[in-house]
């Protein structure tokens, strides 16, 4: 129809063009797409150690979304009473072999991102975590976000453990690190924190210990204290005042009670804030730690028959619960320096100020910390007395 | 391939314009002086139809002379006929004249009452003007003609317009009569500047077409391009305002409209006061603004006569929702096929236990929904008021409620559709190119997740960004970016501080001056005074 044909053929190259995206998207696409019921999300996640078989044993939290949430008159069906979550386990020499065996049991492919702990039994965590948290690393879908916990027996019961509130144990633990604050007495620690100190090279890794306590069907769990790292080795445990101890060092004491003799009674301080700082000090070859704490608090309670309203009263509870907090800091020190590490990041203090220095003394680091002198200054201040400020006790005369 | 079709079109409408062409140039027939031939020859002309009254009266001067009436019943007004035309005819008793020329012109200087008097000849222009209602006189021994204004039909009562309905403005919309549309914009401005042009266009219809702009204050050069777009359409039939909208519109092939419309006077004329033209075509009671900008279809009447920081919420919740009703299938589709890590873990434990056991993929679920949904509104349109209602009922009880509860589909995509169904009625200029963008952004977000949403979106935006409406930028004044523009963009500024008009439309930048912000008296002279010392020293 037309005398040249280069237009028609220029436009066939673009009808050509177009075809081509359009197979392009159609074919190329949807590879990833996962409809959300064919997802088995993982809660909470378990790693223990068969020495006998040098095996790992996975254990998954898989939340049953039908459970958690009963649509009105959903297609899900299933009765109440049924649990929310299944527990399934896969054994196998890595894990994420063992990631994938779980393929054998389970309908669904297991999915990370929203994981929210991970659990090391106690064994696993002696015989050096790093084989294990390998994969959260490694793998697209685990979040760095995840709490990391230490299990005083098995991770596996922790896993199978209920509780008390929520229909997702593991969310419930979740909940429960994030509202540490209330005792600031759990270290807790996420993946990315606890991969940070595995990274350095002095500084000692810590996770919360958790305990499974009861039988059968009714095993509960709490958290019980704080698990120490040398390396990727469980070495050691602080109790929960050493753990404070250990938090008031690293800045993140936020709220809490400190509970003190007090003139026949006990008297308990409510802290509100506080803050650390630590500053290493060289003087002949020698270090010195200056750590400064500074510490805010309201009367909580007083069950001792002394009338606060006092100025002078108030001004020795306050160096009182210093003095306090001091003792909180030192069993901390000492047990760290028994366990010989550095929980406290010292060395990275040390490292930040000296850094020429630090080539040397971070090789002998491990035997210099035990023997590093501390010095520590709290202070506090108190402010105020509550809605009472007279003892509700009143001594009687 | 289409380039073919393109030239065929242009070869027809080659051909067309020939045949026009011819039509033109039997223009130039005129009247005969004798009364009998020229009725002959317009009732060839006007064929038999009824309505054509041919009055033949004779009038009683010093000499009994032939005389007739011609005008089409309905569209000429009887009542002007009966009283200014006929009735001082008949009364007539002398002239003094002889001539029938001169008797014709002393009949139109002395005797008829009629405001709008025209003398022709030609055949062509008298039959076409009978045809929009005025009437002609003819008198025999004359080969000229009068022709009476007596234009008046049936017409709709000014009413407030169904599809623009504002709170604290005028409650009045243009009618489907041109002449009356035009007069309600004279009564929004009153400067003379205002011009009103009229052209002609549909070979059959021929649609009196109307365009109106601020001399001086409106770019001559928009005006004449304006003219130029309405002249070269040679068409048979403009029917509505629609029509010419697509003859006229600078990129015709996007989705989005480059000339855009109101149907009430108070935004006709704001449009207008700010250097546009608008397009006023007779038989629809819509009238065409251009250059017309994407940031218009947010923008509201009501905006300007309520506060300015809730008017400056509202605007934002207006781009908010056109977000959101183009976006919030695709988004969610995404969301529950690719990217579950984005989602609170809450969210996607309640999303997932919805979906459990929903036969369909989500993106199926998504499209399949949203198409329900254009067919429900397509028929609570189209259908009486009443039945419209129960359909509606009917669309939500069954879509929302029972495919549900049957677990055909799934409650959050029912949630989604119905989110982005009510988001999408904001801005009404745009929903046909929100349901379009809806649709493709929901079928890419099903095949390519996020990334497909934000590789379609930025097609979108290139396209948008090339995209003028008679020479201005479509993004404007985003992109290119005019900063004092924003002022009635990202806020809604008070009127008092709007003291510029659009940079790009219009040629006089400044509205109005600057000392409008309202001030106690003492503070005002206190200001005037600093200000003249100051004008003083510089």
């Amino acid at each position: 129809m037309n005398g040249d044909s280069t237009p028609a053929y220029r436009i066939d190259r673009k009808l050509i063009l177009m075809i081509l995206v359009t197979i392009v998207l159609f074919t190329g696409g949807c590879w990833d797409r996962r409809e959300m019921e064919t997802l088995g999300i993982v809660a909470g996640f378990g790693l223990d150690w068969v020495e006998k078989e040098k095996k790992f044993v996975l254990t998954a939290q898989v939340i049953k979304p039908t459970q958690v949430q009963t649509p009105h008159g959903g297609g899900g069906g299933g009765g109440e009473g049924e649990e929310a979550v299944w527990v399934v386990k896969s054994k196998a020499e890595t894990v994420f072999k063992g990631v994938r065996g779980f393929l054998f049991e389970s309908s669904r492919r297991l999915y990370f991102p929203h994981n929210q702990i991970i659990v090391v039994g106690k064994d696993a965590a002696r015989e050096g975590v790093g084989p294990l948290l390998d994969f959260f690393t490694r793998d697209a879908e685990p979040r760095l976000s995840e709490w990391f916990l230490v299990a005083e027996g098995e991770a596996a019961e922790v896993l199978q453990a209920k509780a008390g509130l929520e229909k997702i144990p593991a969310l419930a633990i979740s909940r429960l690190l994030n509202n540490y604050t209330g005792t600031s007495e759990i270290g807790r620690s996420n993946l990315l924190g606890f991969l940070t100190r595995l990274l350095s090279k002095t500084t000692a890794p810590y996770a919360p210990l958790i305990k499974v306590e009861g039988e059968g069907a009714e095993l509960k769990y709490r958290i019980s204290g704080t698990a120490v790292f040398r390396k990727d080795k469980y070495i050691g445990e602080l109790n929960k005042r050493e753990t404070r101890g250990l938090l008031w060092l690293l800045g993140e004491v936020q709220d809490g009670i400190v509970t003190m003799d007090y003139g026949g009674g006990k008297v308990d301080v409510e802290l509100i804030k506080s803050a650390c700082r630590i500053r290493p000090e060289m003087k002949d070859g020698s270090i010195r730690m200056q750590v400064e704490i500074r510490a805010e608090g309201n009367l909580g309670a007083n069950l001792a028959p002394v009338d606060f309203s006092v100025t002078e009263r108030t001004r020795d509870l306050n160096s009182k619960l210093a003095t306090a907090i001091k003792g909180e800091v030192e069993a901390s020190l000492e047990k760290a320096r028994t366990l010989q590490a550095d929980l406290f990041a010292f060395g990275e203090a040390v490292q930040r100020k000296y850094p020429k220095e630090w080539r040397e003394l971070e090789k002998k680091w491990m035997e210099i910390f035990p023997q590093l002198e501390v010095e520590i200054d709290v202070r506090t201040n108190l402010r105020l007395l509550g809605l009472t400020t007279r003892p509700t006790i009143i001594k009687e005369e | 391939m289409f380039k073919k079709i393109w030239r065929k079109a242009k070869y027809f409408m080659t051909i067309a314009g020939t045949e026009q062409a011819e039509e033109d140039g039997e223009e130039g027939m005129s009247l005969s002086p004798v009364l009998g031939e020229n009725l002959h020859s317009l009732r060839q002309r006007l064929g038999k139809s009824s309505d054509i009254i041919m009055r033949r009266i004779i009038l009683n001067l010093e000499r009994k002379v032939e005389a007739a009436v011609v005008y089409v019943e309905g569209l000429a007004d009887e009542k002007v006929i009966n009283d200014h035309i006929l009735s001082p005819l008949l009364k007539v008793k002398g002239t003094g004249k002889k001539d029938s020329v001169k008797i014709l012109e002393y009949l139109a200087d002395e005797v008829i009452t009629v405001g709008g008097v025209r003398r022709t000849g030609n055949i062509d222009r008298l039959v076409s003007l009978v045809l929009a209602g005025d009437t002609l006189f003819l008198l025999d021994g004359s080969a000229r003609a009068l022709l009476l204004s007596t234009r008046g039909w049936e017409k709709r009562a000014l009413q407030e317009p169904d599809t623009e309905i504002i709170i604290k403005g005028p409650r009045i919309g243009f009618v489907e009569t041109l002449r009356v549309n035009t007069a309600l914009l004279r009564r929004e401005i009153g400067h003379p500047d205002l011009t009103l042009e009229s052209l002609e266009v549909g070979a059959k219809t021929k649609t009196e077409v109307c365009i109106a702009y601020l001399q001086g204050l409106t770019d001559q050069r928009l005006v004449d391009e304006v003219k130029r777009r309405i002249r070269r359409i040679n068409t048979d039939a403009i029917l509505a305002a629609g029509f010419l909208e697509e003859f006229i519109e600078d990129a015709p092939l996007s989705p989005f409209a480059t000339v855009t419309y109101t149907e009430r006077p108070d935004v006709a004329a704001a449009k207008i006061l700010e250097g546009r033209v608008a397009i006023f075509t007779d038989g629809t009671p819509v009238v065409n603004t251009v250059p017309a900008l994407f940031i218009e279809s947010f923008q509201s009447p009501d905006d300007y006569t309520f506060r300015f920081y809730y008017s400056t919420i509202i605007r934002w919740i207006r781009y908010l929702s056109f977000a959101l009703s183009i976006l919030s299938p695709a988004i969610y589709v995404s969301l529950a096929t690719f990217h579950q890590e984005l989602l609170p873990t809450t969210l996607l434990i309640s999303m997932a236990a919805a979906t459990e056991g929903t036969p369909l993929p989500t993106v199926l679920e998504a499209v399949g929904l949203g198409l329900v949904f254009e067919l429900l509104r397509e028929a609570g349109i189209r259908l009486p008021r009443p039945i419209g209602q129960a359909v509606s009922i009917v669309g939500a009880l069954v879509i929302g409620e029972a495919v549900v509860s049957a677990g055909l589909i799934s409650a959050p995509t029912v949630i989604v559709v119905a989110l982005t169904a009510i988001s999408s009625f904001v801005a009404p200029v745009q929903v046909g190119v929100a349901a379009l963008l809806r649709l493709g952004l929901t079928v890419i977000a099903g095949l390519l997740g996020a990334f497909g949403i934000v590789l379609a979106l930025l097609v979108v935006l290139v396209h948008l960004a090339s995209l003028r409406s008679f020479g201005v930028p479509f993004l404007s004044p985003v992109a290119p970016l005019v900063p004092r523009d924003l002022k009635d963009v990202v806020v809604r500024a008070p009127l008092w501080a709007m003291l510029t008009r659009p940079k790009f439309i219009g040629r006089d930048p400044q509205r109005q001056s600057f000392d409008l912000r309202p001030a106690p008296p003492g503070i005002t002279e206190q200001k005037k005074d600093s200000r003249e010392k100051e004008g003083d020293q510089g």
